[in-house]
């Protein structure tokens, strides 16, 4: 199906002055990726969940990771403004000396319904929205969406060592670290013995089109079918004591009821989830906030490894076939010679997704901590305001030379500085004019903050419940995969 | 949880000029608040050498910033320095805070292979009385890892006090011998901390980038200074270079207007081009002909 509908962000105006338009941009636009920077009350994210409705709305299927909690507003997207429909979301979003909730949810459906109209949105286009989309909650660690798997990339066993071998062994690295760091030995491949060594037995079972479970691999731990490693025996390079030491590590994370949820719910198989179902478009979020620091790098680590192995299985493509979202990379897209597990295939995604329809957006209140190599071939940058000098003299040489208004970093750095609030400075390269300020509209998903995961577990409820008036849900509880 | 010093226990290691400035800034570093921490994404040890190789050019400046900006904030500009040094130090503390239990051998083997390189050096210089001799003979008397560590100290103390002399001289450069001390200090730190709790780490790494914080602020001070000063001899970006690699250098010219540094009047009579680009001075006129609910993009 030709998709031409263009993505309705918001109001922009030309940087020198001038007329007001509706900012349109083709989703193809996005191929080539894009950057949201703005610190906390910049409105980055309500850009971003306009940006997701748009792509959904376009037909194109978002995977979401939600760092912060925000995205799963998306939920909360309700397809008729029913006051009811704000009932248990009002307590968290207004103040202390707020009306009675019920007088409050009137007047916040009233409000928001009042803003979608004067951004050109009515009652049809939310309806229109929610019945389109189909969007799936996966929560790692947690039932309070649906569990993923996180390591089924290890346990089954995946077709891509058929066709990329080389992505099915990144992928498989990523979630061998996730074990080690969950045994809470050293999870860096280059530098711990045991990640070797169940790197090799885990594939070679899966060259012999086995799967390579932690209970097998347990077993060769134990008794190697190996005698060496690289040029040493098996026994000089990891001793039995070793070896028995890691056995009984990896025995008690099997039988830890803790653990069992890392191993439970759906497979990662990026195929299966950007699939359409019943015709709608799949709105994937991955919610990883209430992971710590670590657990997150890791799960991220494997899911990212896993998505660029999708990636590379389609064929070539202009279109922007699928838009991989962060709502805060701060921490997984550093500069060098930081190289956490995320780093490497979010960099190869920014440089290949393009060929094959995969667009990639970061976002982050944090502009100091980007590898900007990564990011010089960005198309779509928005800019909204940043805190300090340091910030923006960090943004500006990305974007001064290759603006319309000018080579002067200096006018770049006068725009951002005077920006206000939910105001954002675009270039967008493939545009004419490149530039614009852009106010994002309103998002039709009701923006009450971070969700964690009580809320998230409300949210599908309420959904499946068919709380939602008059409309089909449109969110996908799944079927757990197998 | 405040991180004990090995340092402090070492009497040449304490005399160190960077950790004389740590310890004199520890508590202002720690009283910087959360919010005006900035994320470190340069190389410190380079943003250190750098800053310590232009200080004289930027601190000669002083009297004709002085003339021009009576309000201009010189605490800061005058402990330039210190930050400099307490941001070495705090970063080498960090660096071994951080060093896993096996890395600390594999250092200590890196440091022995500089502590030879800095002798052999260090005697050539003597025997042309280019630095002191005397001091020497201190070295490679006692084994060990923090005898190392204090030896390395010295060798670079001896070669850098006579800087001047010894410039050309040697093969060695300042930067090198940063570069050795910081990795003294990172030997002497995990040592003493290898059997601390991680909370150790984490103290370090906080106090590393307070003290980032307050460098970054008290140089990007000094360079809007610089660069404004010297707008009509363009050589401001020479004499107090920006600190993010990769970035061209930018040449202002008299027709460009360059932003003066905070709290500095805006300068008379300033060349300003009647189409030149939106500044803070020139109105911008927009029309909403789109009729949406939106209003100034602009807060000033």
């Amino acid at each position: 199906m030709q998709r031409t509908r263009s993505m309705y962000l918001g109001a922009a105006l030309p940087p020198r002055g001038g007329p007001s338009a509706t900012l349109q941009v083709p989703p193809h636009h996005l191929v080539t990726h894009g950057v949201v920077l703005g610190m906390t009350g910049s409105g980055k994210t309500g850009l971003l969940m306009v940006m997701v409705e748009e792509a959904l709305q376009s037909q194109v299927p978002v995977i979401m990771i939600d760092v912060k909690g925000d995205l799963p507003n998306l939920l909360l997207a309700f397809p008729t403004l029913e006051p009811r429909e704000f009932g248990g979301w009002i307590e968290a979003h207004g103040p202390p000396d707020a009306p009675p909730p019920d007088d409050l949810a009137e007047q916040l459906a009233n409000e928001r319904l009042g803003q979608l109209k004067a951004w050109n949105l009515g009652l049809d286009d939310l309806r229109r929205f929610r019945n389109g989309t189909d969007i799936r909650v996966l929560t790692p660690g947690s039932t309070a969406g649906e569990p993923l798997h996180i390591l089924s990339s290890l346990e089954r066993r995946s077709t891509s060592w058929d066709t990329d071998p080389e992505a099915g062994r990144a992928a498989l690295s990523a979630a061998i670290s996730l074990v080690l760091r969950l045994l809470g030995k050293d999870p860096d491949p280059a530098r711990s013995r045991e990640h070797v060594l169940l790197s090799i037995l885990a594939e070679r079972r899966l060259a012999q089109k086995q799967p390579a479970d932690l209970g097998s691999l347990l077993d060769e731990v134990l008794t190697p079918p190996i005698e060496r490693v690289g040029a040493m025996d098996v026994d000089d390079f990891l001793s039995l004591k070793d070896r028995r030491n890691l056995a009984a590590a990896l025995n008690t994370l099997l039988a830890s009821p803790s653990f069992a949820s890392w191993r439970q719910g759906v497979s990662l198989d990026i195929r299966e989830w950007l699939a359409p179902r019943n015709g709608r478009t799949p709105a994937i979020i991955v919610s990883v906030a209430h992971l710590d620091d670590d657990e997150r790098t890791l799960v991220l680590g494997v899911l990212l490894e896993e998505i660029l192995a999708y990636t590379r299985s389609l064929p070539g493509s202009r279109r922007l076939k699928t838009l991989v979202v962060f709502d805060e990379v701060y921490g997984l897209l550093p500069p060098h010679p930081a190289n956490p597990p995320t780093k490497r295939p979010t960099v190869a995604l920014m440089k290949q997704g393009r060929a094959f329809g995969v667009g990639v957006v970061v976002a982050t209140q944090n502009p100091m901590d980007l590898d900007y190599r990564a990011l010089s071939n960005a198309g779509f940058w928005a800019v909204g305001r940043l805190q300090t000098d340091a910030d923006r003299e960090r943004v500006v040489d990305s974007l001064a030379n290759v603006t319309e208004i000018g080579s002067s970093a200096e006018e770049v750095s006068n725009l951002i500085r005077r920006l206000g609030p939910r105001w954002f400075l675009v270039r967008d390269v493939h545009a004419k004019p490149n530039t614009a300020l852009l106010q994002p509209r309103w998002a039709m998903s009701f923006l009450r903050g971070p969700m964690t995961l009580g809320d998230i577990r409300r949210a599908l409820a309420g959904a499946a419940q068919g709380r939602v008036n008059g409309a089909s849900a449109g969110v996908g509880l799944g079927t757990p995969g197998g | 949880m405040a991180q004990p010093n090995p340092i402090a226990a070492d009497p040449v290691a304490a005399t160190h000029p960077a950790a004389v400035a740590y310890e004199q800034l520890l508590a202002e570093i720690r009283a910087v608040p959360e919010s005006e921490l900035i994320p470190i994404n340069i190389d410190v040890v380079t943003a250190v050498s750098t800053v310590l190789g232009v200080l004289p050019e930027i601190r000669a400046l002083r009297p004709e910033i002085e003339a021009e900006w009576r309000r201009f904030d010189f605490d800061t500009f005058d402990k330039l320095e210190q930050y400099t040094l307490a941001l070495h130090q705090a970063h080498a503390l960090w660096r071994g805070a951080s060093v896993p239990k096996t890395a600390v051998a594999d250092m200590a083997s890196e440091l022995t292979s500089i502590r030879d390189l800095l002798l052999k050096n260090a005697e050539a210089l003597a025997t042309f009385h280019l630095v002191d001799g005397e001091r020497l003979k201190e070295c490679k008397t006692q084994p060990g890892y923090r005898p190392l560590a204090t030896d390395v100290a010295t060798l670079v103390e001896v070669i850098r006090e006579r800087w001047s002399a010894v410039e050309g001289k040697s093969p060695l450069t300042l930067p090198q011998l940063n570069e050795y001390a910081g990795k003294a200090v990172e030997l002497l730190t995990s040592i003493g901390l290898k059997e601390q709790a991680p909370a150790v780490i984490g103290d370090a790494a906080t106090v590393r980038q307070k003290a980032f914080a307050l460098f970054i602020k008290a140089y990007e001070d000094a360079r809007r200074a610089v660069l404004y000063l010297r707008a009509k001899t363009g050589d401001g970006d020479d004499i107090a270079p920006s600190l993010y690699a990769g970035r061209t250098r930018r040449k202002p010219n008299g027709d460009e207007p360059v932003a003066p540094p905070p709290g500095a009047p805006a300068p008379n009579g300033s060349a300003r081009d009647a189409s030149a680009a939106p500044d803070g001075n020139q109105p911008v006129q927009f029309q909403n002909t789109a009729g949406l609910p939106i209003g100034n993009p602009f807060t000033s």
